[in-house]
């Protein structure tokens, strides 16, 4: 389901074909036999009294805002209405519908935009604006822990038989649709159907 | 910290080709959620459950899989968190 | 009765003369607009001629009765000789908006009415979307403003399909069947010329400068689909559309659970409906088959409906260039 991939956190990875899970494999030094656990998720249906106005703006906000939990709010240009001046003024629709994505900047996560985690980590404006396939590097098990060698691919329905050495440098993928940040302040002021996910 | 289900009459489900829309009845709330949520909230957290041990749970659930990494149990503990917050599981104490 | 007859005694606006609707309109008169019985007075320059036209075959009703709402737009009187004249617009004798310019009376009034219904009438559960029908299946297609929902609408109703409505899918919580509300169908800006050009028999009003979505002209249902504005449709074909510029002809299938999230998102009062809502939506999404359109040409957009209808196979030619057949057959699962 295509929002449903959209939503899929930082740890999912999609159907095999997804290029965060194409990016997992090439940095595999060997497979290990083993099978993929679906990640559980959720997506909330959020809505508040639709009115037929005649519109509703909200403008990119200048920088990068972030809300009370440290996301940045990436606005996704295809989720919307209109998009004006060049995307820096957004029409929500009416009835109010939008999808924003949470870019953590406390989590201690840097993202790059090749699986090679090479070049500069680029910050959520810079996520936003330009869209795409960024990638982190996913903690490994901790030996006390779990103790598994192998990690676990995650996607949403099927189960596909692979695995990854965890002594590897792994990659993680996540998707973010392009747009503008958004402040969660002028967000905050729109009463309609905006869905939120984090990667 | 375990959690378990709200119980079964408080949710309302439609499922189509593995994935399941819920309406929570006391919120009026509704969510879309994978097979793996589903799974949680019908079946693993019938009785109540840390988050290590519905991670493992969950994994139990594949053929052949692998014990659950530390990032799986750390999704699956915010998960779990976000679902009291919606009403979705109850928190027990232990 | 049947529902088929309900109305069918009662005369018809054009069985006045524009001079007789105009003075009605000025004391106040009422219409049969799909479920609702509503009473509209209004006293604007060059108002009653265009709603004379549009609202032609809509059933004129007597006042012995209860109104769902009661529209009243007034021009008023200028403060000096060269001020902007406007128009005061009112429910039930509450104003919900300032007062607009004079010139804009038409779209004034037809926009009040649709805030009116998304906001009081919550016995129906509302969905934004267009709803067409043809061989008694209801094409339903959720989408919000400029994804060029209005001006498919109109074209189809032009094209072999009865309209129910281009703006509210309304349902009784628990059923699948639209309950129609044909009504004056906005196009703006480019659509306008696009529709003269798709259908010169069409019936439109005045372009209407200067709005906030730019130009504006309404284009009026057929009489049939006003006739059989008391037949209500089942749910059979979702689709959700999207206009895009130089887009190449895409149609394909959505998953049942986006399409419920979708939907249900593109309904007004899904949540004030509550539980209802929730097993209203699934029980569309149930018995129709989804799919997500995008078109950028009009003629293609229709012949690719008229094949849904019939119940032939769709080819289209994918992202990747490759040509599938979807299967379009009518029924539901």
């Amino acid at each position: 389901m295509r929002a449903q991939k959209d939503n899929q956190t930082a740890q999912v990875t999609a159907a095999a074909e997804s290029p965060a899970s194409v990016a997992r494999q090439k940095s595999r030094r060997r497979m290990i036999r083993g099978a993929a656990v679906a990640v559980p998720t959720i997506l909330t249906l959020h809505s508040g009294a639709a009115l037929a106005r005649t519109s509703n703006l909200i403008s990119r906000a200048p920088g990068a805002p972030v809300d009370g939990a440290g996301n940045n709010m990436c606005l996704n240009e295809n989720s919307v209405a209109e998009v004006f001046d060049g995307g820096q003024r957004y029409d929500l629709g009416e009835p109010i519908s939008a999808e924003v994505t949470n870019i953590p900047t406390l989590d201690g996560r840097q993202f790059y935009d090749n699986a090679d985690l090479t070049g500069t980590p680029l910050g959520g404006q810079e996520m936003c604006e330009r869209g795409g396939t960024f990638y982190y590097e996913a903690a490994g098990p901790l030996p006390s822990d779990l103790g598994a060698q192998a990690r676990a691919d995650l996607i949403r329905q099927s189960f596909i038989p692979e695995a990854v050495d965890a002594t590897e440098k792994v990659a993680t993928g996540v998707d973010v649709p392009r747009g503008g940040l958004v402040s969660a302040t002028a967000l905050a002021s729109f009463a309609g159907r905006i869905m939120y996910r984090t990667i | 910290m375990r959690w378990r289900s709200a119980t079964s009459d408080e949710f309302l489900w439609a499922e189509w080709d593995r994935e399941f829309v819920v309406f929570h009845r006391p919120s009026g709330q509704t969510h879309f959620v994978n097979a793996a949520s589903a799974a949680l909230l019908r079946d693993i957290l019938v009785d109540p459950m840390d988050a290590l041990d519905a991670s493992r749970a969950l994994a139990g659930q594949t053929p052949d899989a692998p014990e659950p990494d530390a990032d799986f149990a750390r999704h699956v503990f915010g998960l779990l968190v976000r679902f009291e917050e919606l009403g979705l599981v109850v928190r027990v104490s232990p | 009765m049947p529902a088929t007859q309900a109305f069918a005694s009662h005369p018809r606006v054009d069985s006045l003369d524009p001079g007789g609707f105009q003075a009605r309109l000025a004391d106040g008169l009422g219409l049969r607009i799909g479920p609702f019985d509503v009473h509209i007075k209004a006293r604007a320059t060059a108002l009653a001629e265009p709603l004379y036209r549009l609202y032609g075959h809509y059933p004129l009703l007597d006042d012995a009765r209860v109104f769902s709402c009661h529209l009243r737009l007034e021009e008023l009187r200028a403060a000096l000789p060269k001020s902007v004249r406007r128009v005061r617009f009112t429910v039930d004798g509450r104003q919900p908006h300032d007062d607009m310019p004079a010139e804009q009376a038409l779209a004034v009034l037809e926009w009040g009415f649709n805030l009116v219904i998304a906001l009081r009438f919550h016995r129906f559960l509302m969905l934004h979307s267009a709803v067409l029908e043809r061989n008694g299946g209801a094409l339903l297609m959720p989408a919000g403003p400029g994804h060029g929902k209005t001006t498919l609408c109109a074209a189809l109703a032009h094209r072999g399909w009865r309209l129910l409505s281009d703006e509210f899918g309304l349902l009784r919580p628990g059923k699948t069947a639209f309950v129609p509300i044909p009504r004056p169908m906005p196009l703006k800006n480019a659509s306008i010329e696009v529709m003269r050009n798709f259908a010169p028999q069409a019936e439109l009003g005045p372009s209407i400068e200067g709005t906030i979505k730019g130009t504006v002209a309404h284009v009026r249902p057929p009489r049939d689909s006003v006739d059989a504005a008391a037949i209500e449709a089942p749910a059979r074909w979702v689709v959700f559309p999207r206009w895009q510029a130089d887009a190449r002809l895409s149609f394909e299938e959505v998953p049942r659970a986006e399409a419920f999230m979708s939907l249900a998102r593109n309904a007004f009062n899904y949540e004030v409906v509550g539980q209802a809502a929730f097993e209203t939506v699934r029980d569309i999404v149930d018995r129709s088959r989804c799919y997500r359109l995008v078109y950028s040409d009009l003629d293609e957009a229709v012949e690719l409906f008229d094949r849904l209808a019939r119940g032939v196979g769709a080819e289209v030619e994918s992202s990747d260039g490759e040509s599938q057949a979807l299967p379009v057959a009518g029924e539901g699962r």
